[in-house]
């Protein structure tokens, strides 16, 4: 018998099969298969999916995406320009940082304050007799100091002063 | 979609995709492994064996090479099960219950299912008579309808060796169901008188 190689992408052709094979071939389809029962495709699924929601969680870790090559460029495009500006803000912050200087100190300083020194002198007027025109006017009191009042006409200043100081009786001290 | 395309998407968790797969070549692989080991438990096993096989390690199926398809993949997946079932429990194979083939279309007549159901369970056995080698050659090529390359893929032996395993198996079949081509050419004679 000679068989005829058959091409990969066999065709079924009545001719090329000899009557005897042809016999034998409609014989051999007289043995017909059962189909499979529902349990079997019952077991390859939910063999199936356990199988998967096992690998579920290491999906997380090891898994990956597909993305257009567009995409993933402008994704990496940003994240390098992220980057850089981070880092430069980072290093602008640390530079403002150094140049800020120490809190001021106060400290309270007592600086001494010059008062004027008031003083009152009495001055004691000689009195014409005959010059009764100027009234015996008490000196006024205005507050805790008594304050005389003095006709200044005619005064003219001393060049030279020569202090003497007498210590007189109490009672021509008023 | 090709089946490489819902095979990847099947491997990644698509069930939709591997229901797919699964609809186009469950029978190619149950029958093949049915008339192969001639128990339909076994071939339901190896059935289901091979499929999440294939979606545990998808990466064995190479669609690169030209003559590799993923129906001659999962035969030869179906293949080697059943020939290392056959290897752990002898050269024996698990017979079904006889009884299942007295089942005919009830439209038949009652002689006609009887020899119907007799052809079938000869024809069967005829088969079961013949070396494993030579009943995977003529199953792919008679039942399945694979081209002699294909087979030779299955069969990981080259495609000379394939021709040869089927004429012995042909020869051994026409000496097996001698008695049915007589009783077939009296059958058609009547059928067509001219």
């Amino acid at each position: 018998m000679n068989y005829q190689e058959n091409p990969p992408n066999r065709q079924v052709e009545p001719d090329e099969n000899t009557g005897a094979d042809r016999e034998l071939k409609n014989l051999l389809n007289e043995w017909t298969v059962p189909e499979p029962t529902a349990a079997l495709g019952e077991r390859v699924f939910s063999n199936y999916r356990s199988q998967f929601h096992r690998r579920e969680w290491w999906r997380w870790v090891a898994g990956s995406i597909r993305l257009p090559v567009p995409v993933a460029a402008m994704a990496g495009l940003l994240l390098c320009a992220t980057s850089y500006l981070a880092v430069r803000k980072a290093t602008t912050h640390s530079v403002k940082i150094v140049t800020v200087s120490a809190p001021t100190k106060v400290v309270e300083v007592p600086v001494p304050v010059i008062q004027e020194r008031v003083v009152t002198r009495v001055v004691y007027a000689k009195r014409n007799a005959g010059d009764r025109s100027a009234p015996d006017v008490p000196a006024p009191i205005e507050g805790n100091k008594a304050i005389a009042k003095v006709d200044m006409t005619g005064f003219r200043p001393v060049s030279e002063i020569k202090i003497i100081v007498v210590k007189g009786d109490e009672s021509n001290e008023k | 979609m090709t089946d490489e395309g819902l095979l990847k998407r099947a491997a990644s968790g698509d069930e939709v995709a591997f229901a797919l797969l699964y609809q186009r070549h469950r029978d190619p692989v149950f029958r093949f492994t049915y008339r192969l080991l001639q128990s339909r438990e076994l071939a339901e096993e190896i059935t289901h064996d091979c499929f999440l096989s294939l979606i545990k390690e998808p990466r064995r199926f190479k669609p690169d090479d030209r003559k590799a398809s993923l129906r001659t993949y999962l035969c030869a997946a179906a293949r080697n099960l059943a020939f290392k079932h056959l290897r752990q429990g002898g050269s024996e194979a698990v017979i079904d219950d006889v009884t299942e083939w007295l089942r005919a279309p009830v439209s038949e007549e009652p002689l006609r299912q009887l020899l119907g159901a007799e052809i079938s369970e000869a024809v069967r056995q005829a088969i079961g008579a013949l070396s494993p080698l030579q009943r995977e050659a003529l199953i792919l090529f008679e039942y399945e309808e694979m081209s002699l390359s294909e087979i030779a893929e299955v069969a990981c032996v080259d495609v000379g060796t394939v021709k040869s395993r089927l004429y012995r198996a042909r020869e051994r079949l026409r000496i097996l169901l001698a008695p049915y081509f007589e009783g077939r050419a009296e059958t058609d004679r009547e059928k067509c008188p001219i």
